[in-house]
């Protein structure tokens, strides 16, 4: 075993943006630099003096990826900046957005990581070594966009979904057709399980996460959350939207130009393998004996990638029961929900949101109308000292086994990709 | 007398019988030309000039006004004929009263269509709206920058049911922006709101100083 090692992986590709990774050894301390080169573009500043209004339509534009969260959870600050109460149909279509955002980011991320595990390397190749599976997956995905289409319109930057409103008119039957599409692809990703259990290798199998703190949102109901009122910490505190800048510090580190997020000064994770261990008992039980089917592993980071699956499959089971829901509240015709005009009052609002990728914090200050300060915290910033401390870990836990130097690369690179990151939203 | 003559347009041999024109040559052929003047049987065209065509050796006319008698050849798209359609066709705009979002004809107009194939900047949003002018977003009190913004995305975010932002960039005749502010004026809206809107996406366009200029200018007016 090596005394000294300094290995530098550039460019780790993930769903969106890049990520260059260095590792150092001295002695028995690693170090491994989660270094995000992607230029930082200033949202929350050029936002100040702005209507507050304008703020979902401009805050989604930071990743086009994972807009409808920004959008969402943005929409859900400003809300409670302004005091407005959106009707509850409104909420539930929001919901429904949100939920196949969820939905749709975790199983594509699952196509793109899936390589990492069945050693094909990359998807492409992935998609000449198991055609039939990959055609399958490309199916699904294109019925949830399809699926999404019918309700929201545009996928990316979703122009319908506003403050207190939706502006693309809804109907029963669309409604219905979703329900029942969804319902489809849930049973489809059911069944999907078994043949993807025999090819999903674990990777680092007995390597533990050093760091084993996470954060979701408080479910406000008994039910998968979407947005909340409150932050859930795996050592049991729960602390109010509005408070989490006593808990959650945010740090900027030389060797990257994201900021990090600490929880009480300590490095802690978010994500779908946060989720299904904090809501485990929300879970259907089809969802619960999928765990156990794909042999998910919450102490190892790596299988965040498996609890992307069985959040995506539980959650398309549960979009298809509220959208059936919702169109048994809507009777016959065509239902428009558009806001006629939005108070333009002063006050504070903290949305919170189930993001693909973990907790996401939009923090609006309003002053008539016009946003006063604006503060975004990502999930990719919250994981981003998660991955270092766990990536240090792991190096230490692979280099003690004997595997050599190349392999680490691999690992460490697949390790980055587990968590899937988003640089975009990272630096925002 | 000959019975049948030759045409050969862009490579494309069709026969067709003498004192054909050019134009119905092409149809027949397959070739598509763009026009707006002519219509058959009642009235000859040559006003336009959109369907211009040439000889290989350069001379040019327009193809709906030309009769062949002879066995002959003609060029139809070539890229010099086409910017020369695009030039003729944006100096009969000109002359367009522009103001899609109270026409009611926007679903079915030949300008917008040409402006699309020939790539002629200047016709807004509000043509490719898929809401009737009384229906009118702006007309329920929202803001919607369609009237000024370059149009060519067929009205995704307006289709989707949201409003527009202008993210294609600004219109830049002046005659089009002025009737554009002063309807945003008569139906209550603030210029300064109005620009404060276009400002996150035009910040940096280069027609946006043209935009700002013609909406102080309707400001002004009191």
């Amino acid at each position: 075993m090596a005394e000294t090692l300094k290995l530098t992986i550039e460019e780790v590709p993930a769903v969106a943006g890049k990520v260059n990774v260095h590792i150092e050894k001295d002695q028995a301390a690693v170090r491994v630099d989660f270094g995000v080169t992607q230029d930082p573009r200033f949202f929350e500043r050029f936002l100040k003096g702005r209507p507050a209004v304008y703020a979902p339509h401009v805050m989604s534009r930071i990743c086009g990826v994972c807009s409808v969260v920004h959008l969402t959870c943005s929409i859900e600050a400003v809300e409670k900046a302004l005091g407005v109460e959106p009707k509850p149909e409104v909420k539930a279509l929001r919901d429904l957005a949100k939920g196949f955002e969820n939905v749709q980011n975790n199983f594509v991320h699952v196509l793109m990581a899936l390589p990492d595990y069945t050693g094909d390397g990359n998807v492409v190749q992935f998609s000449k070594s198991h055609p039939q599976l990959f055609a399958r997956m490309m199916d699904i995905n294109r019925r949830i966009l399809e699926a999404y289409r019918r309700i929201c319109g545009r996928f990316i930057h979703t122009p319908s979904l506003g403050v207190a409103s939706h502006g693309k008119p809804i109907t029963k039957s669309e409604l219905e057709y979703v329900g029942r599409e969804m319902a489809r692809v849930s049973t489809e990703l059911y069944d999907l399980a078994g043949s993807l259990a025999e090819i999903w290798n674990p990777i680092a199998q007995g390597f533990e996460d050093p760091a084993p703190t996470y954060c979701v949102l408080k479910p406000p109901r008994e039910e998968f959350p979407m947005f909340s009122n409150g932050l859930m910490f795996s050592d049991g505190f729960v602390v109010s939207a509005e408070r989490y800048g006593e808990v959650i510090e945010e740090r900027k580190l030389p060797h990257s130009n994201a900021k990090i997020a600490l929880y009480r000064g300590k490095p802690f994770y978010v994500g779908s393998r946060a989720r299904m261990q904090a809501y485990f008992t929300l879970l259907t039980s089809e969802a619960r004996e999928l765990i156990k089917t794909l042999g998910v592993d919450f102490s190892n980071p790596f299988d965040n990638v498996k609890a992307q699956y069985v959040e995506t499959a539980h959650l398309s089971g549960l979009l298809a029961e509220k959208a059936l829901e919702l169109a048994s509240r809507i009777g016959s015709g065509v239902a428009f929900y558009r806001e006629e005009k939005v108070p333009e009052t002063s006050g504070e609002g903290v949305g919170l949101a189930t993001a693909p990728r973990g907790v996401l914090i939009h923090h609006y200050r309003v002053r008539d109308g016009k946003l006063e300060y604006a503060n975004v915290i990502t999930p990719t910033v919250m994981n981003a000292r998660h991955v270092e401390v766990t990536g240090g870990a792991l190096v230490s836990w692979a280099l003690s086994k004997g595997v050599d130097e190349a392999r680490v690369k691999d690992l460490v690179a697949a390790l980055v990709r587990a968590y899937d990151p988003c640089l975009p939203c990272a630096v925002h | 007398m000959i019975s049948v003559v030759k045409v050969k347009i862009d490579g494309k041999v069709v026969e067709v019988e003498p004192g054909t024109t050019v134009l119905e040559a092409a149809e027949k052929a397959g070739i598509e030309i763009p026009r707006l003047c002519v219509v058959p049987g009642l009235y000859e065209g040559s006003s336009c000039r959109l369907c211009l065509v040439k000889t290989p050796a350069g001379r040019l006319f327009p193809s709906c006004n030309y009769r062949v008698y002879r066995d002959e050849e003609f060029l139809a798209s070539t890229p010099d004929l086409w910017e020369m359609r695009r030039v003729n066709f944006e100096l009969l705009l000109k002359f367009h009263r522009i103001e899609c979002w109270a026409c009611e004809r926007k679903s079915s107009c030949s300008l917008v269509e040409l402006s699309k194939e020939l790539l002629v900047d200047g016709i807004p949003v509000c043509s490719e709206c898929p809401l009737p002018p009384n229906e009118c977003l702006l007309l329920k009190g929202e803001l919607c920058l369609g009237m000024i913004a370059q149009s060519g995305c067929n009205a995704e975010c307006l289709v989707s049911g949201g409003e527009c932002w202008g993210c294609r960039g600004p219109i830049t005749r002046e005659d089009i922006l002025e009737r554009a502010f002063t309807h945003y004026r008569e139906l209550g809206f603030d210029v300064k709101e109005v620009i404060g809107k276009a400002e996150i996406y035009w910040n940096s366009a280069p027609g946006f100083a043209t935009v700002k200029k013609v909406a102080e200018r309707v400001a002004g007016r009191g």
